[in-house]
């Protein structure tokens, strides 16, 4: 059991503490922040299940882009918020958990020039080679999702007194 | 890179769909709803991974470009539906779209 294996049942547990932190909180921002975390344990996951491309998409896709619109929607309802709380104790859990998580991406990165030359990673080329060779079906109807998503958020968001 | 079993890895995923799944039985709040179904997703985005690497196949990360498509698309209608709620109800409770209308 090397060191990667290690990381790899730490990541388990923090996406599992951090998930259950995030349905639990009270406040939603808190909530977002701590999926995010978990979100980014899950795409060190992915980058040592050798998937460097999902790792990316999911924190370009998850943590960038579909965060940011919960928060956006979060920002935009105006929910009322308890007073701010300066006390420590409660920064200590984040802090720690970030912590392992910076810890975990450095040694990896240093980890990576070592041991990457004999290790057979499926290829990008490989990923795009399968998806529009094989599911090209599954492209269409994706795009068509796409498509029906925009076109149904658009109605929903003309101004009116209905649903 | 690593040499853990796929067993650990679809019990993580399992652990997460279920968390996600009693989240979104158990919260009111339309926001966290949204968030159970998010970690739903992420958690089977995680066993297809976890398989296509015990595979050396590339079908699981073609398989979670897809999910990443849906997981898109439905985030964009939940949160315009959850705008258009706040402003018809006042509130982001799920429990008070208890009645039908007429």
């Amino acid at each position: 059991m090397t060191i990667l294996d290690g990381f790899f049942y730490a990541n388990a547990i923090l996406a599992l503490i951090t998930t259950l932190l995030a349905l639990s909180a009270q406040n939603a921002v808190h909530g977002l922040l701590y999926f995010v975390m978990s979100v980014i344990a899950l795409a060190l996951s992915f980058y040592l299940l050798d998937a460097p491309l999902v790792a990316a998409l999911e924190l370009m896709v998850y943590a960038g882009a579909i965060m940011v619109l919960f928060i956006f929607v979060v920002m935009l309802l105006n929910i009322k918020y308890h007073e701010r709380s300066t006390n420590f104790k409660k920064y200590l859990g984040p802090l720690i958990f970030a912590l392992i998580l910076i810890v975990e991406i450095s040694v990896i990165i240093s980890e990576i020039t070592l041991q990457a030359a004999h290790t057979k990673i499926i290829s990008i080329k490989d990923v795009a080679f399968n998806l529009f060779n094989n599911y090209g079906i599954g492209i269409e109807i994706a795009s068509l999702i796409l498509l029906s998503g925009l076109i149904g958020a658009f109605h929903l968001g003309k101004k009116r007194n209905i649903l | 890179m690593i040499s853990v079993p796929l067993e650990h890895s679809l019990i993580l995923a399992g652990m997460l769909f279920a968390i996600g799944l009693f989240g979104l039985l158990l919260r009111r709040n339309l926001i966290f709803i949204f968030l159970s179904i998010e970690i739903m997703l992420n958690a089977c985005a995680f066993a297809f991974i976890a398989t296509g690497h015990h595979y050396g196949q590339p079908d699981g990360q073609v398989m979670f470009i897809f999910i990443l498509a849906i997981a898109a698309a439905e985030v964009a209608i939940g949160l315009a539906l959850a705008l258009k709620f706040e402003q018809i109800f006042k509130t982001l409770d799920a429990q008070a779209a208890n009645e039908m209308r007429g």
